[in-house]
């Protein structure tokens, strides 16, 4: 094996890493509400797919990192500020590959909180979930270029996929 | 370095990468009962064994035997992650340990399925023992020990039942 398939060899695996990061400092900020530095990772033409809490319908897409900037400020951060379970987000089990400049990867993502109204009285409570992604490296930096929430995941029987 | 030291170094790195992103998928499958997917991890002479508190008794298993009881032992209500990954390659063969967690859900009413109280969890670890067999790697022994690490109580405190 000569030294630049080597090279090129060392390059994936340091792409992944570098994904990797990106990703979870993306749920540092999802998780204190910092919306400015969270779109600051996603590319200017992402796309986002988040179910009920991102877009105005099911279908929808968010498009557009000014757009996804604008969901999570109105909408999504919006209601988090009135909803009552309040808690975090916790990012798992990454499978990511990557091919030159574009990458793919999915995630286990899961949210905790503490609901206070809960059925059965307080509680603690999961939601769980999947990230399916998309990246794309952009000026030089890894970017999200389209990401989709799948919630819940996995599907119970008998449920439509993210509608509350 | 000499390269071919370097190129051994890189294709450890690859190595560990892809029984990581096996081992993931594999959870993803338990999670979404994607059964002969799960199978599918495992060589074809590999065991298994669950020391799991309340069910299973650290006996050794023919692991496509043990899938086909799991499967048929539906428990909907089980979510696993795993995270901590310690993975050692020798060649065609590698050893690694995770951290395991189980997660006994309930769906919180009225919103089925969006929300999940979380009854118990108990942190587990896996065990396991890898060959690469035709390319590919897979499971050759799989040892789930839950709870991890064991504990002992005081005589005046009951112990937990993890199982349900």
């Amino acid at each position: 094996m000569t030294l630049e398939e080597l090279k090129k060899r060392v390059k994936v695996l340091q792409d992944i890493e570098e994904i990797k990061k990106m990703h979870r400092d993306y749920i540092f900020w999802l998780s204190e509400q910092n919306w400015d530095d969270m779109t600051e990772c996603f590319a200017e033409n992402a796309i986002i797919k988040i179910g009920v809490h991102g877009a105005q319908d099911d279908n929808d897409e968010a498009k557009g990192k000014k757009e996804i900037n604008r969901i999570f400020k109105d909408v999504i951060g919006k209601r988090a500020l009135e909803v009552k379970p309040k808690g975090g987000h916790i990012l798992l089990q990454p499978v990511i590959t990557v091919e030159g400049d574009r990458a793919k990867g999915h995630w286990d993502m899961n949210r905790f909180v503490y609901n206070p109204d809960a059925h059965g009285g307080p509680a603690p409570e999961m939601g769980p979930g999947r990230y399916d992604c998309e990246y794309i490296r952009e000026g030089g930096k890894w970017k999200i270029s389209n990401l989709k929430w799948i919630h819940p995941f996995p599907k119970p029987p008998g449920s439509s996929e993210g509608k509350s | 370095m000499e390269l071919e030291e370097l190129e051994k170094n890189v294709k450890t790195l690859e190595d560990i990468n892809e029984i990581e992103n096996m081992h993931r998928e594999f959870i993803f499958w338990l999670n979404n009962k994607q059964w002969d997917e799960m199978s599918d991890c495992f060589a074809e002479k590999a065991v298994t064994e669950m020391d799991i508190q309340g069910g299973l008794n650290g006996e050794e298993k023919n692991a496509k035997i043990f899938i086909e009881d799991f499967a048929r032992d539906d428990r909907s209500n089980i979510r696993q992650l795993v995270t901590q990954p310690v993975i050692n390659v020798e060649g065609d063969r590698a050893k690694g340990y995770w951290i395991l967690y189980s997660f006994f859900l309930i769906p919180t009413p009225p919103q089925e399925a969006q929300a999940h109280e979380i009854v118990k969890w108990v942190q587990g670890r896996y065990d396991c023992e890898y060959v690469r067999e035709d390319g590919n790697w897979k499971f050759s022994y799989l040892k789930c020990t839950s709870p991890w690490p064991k504990s002992e109580w005081p005589d005046n405190v009951p112990e937990p039942n993890f199982w349900i």
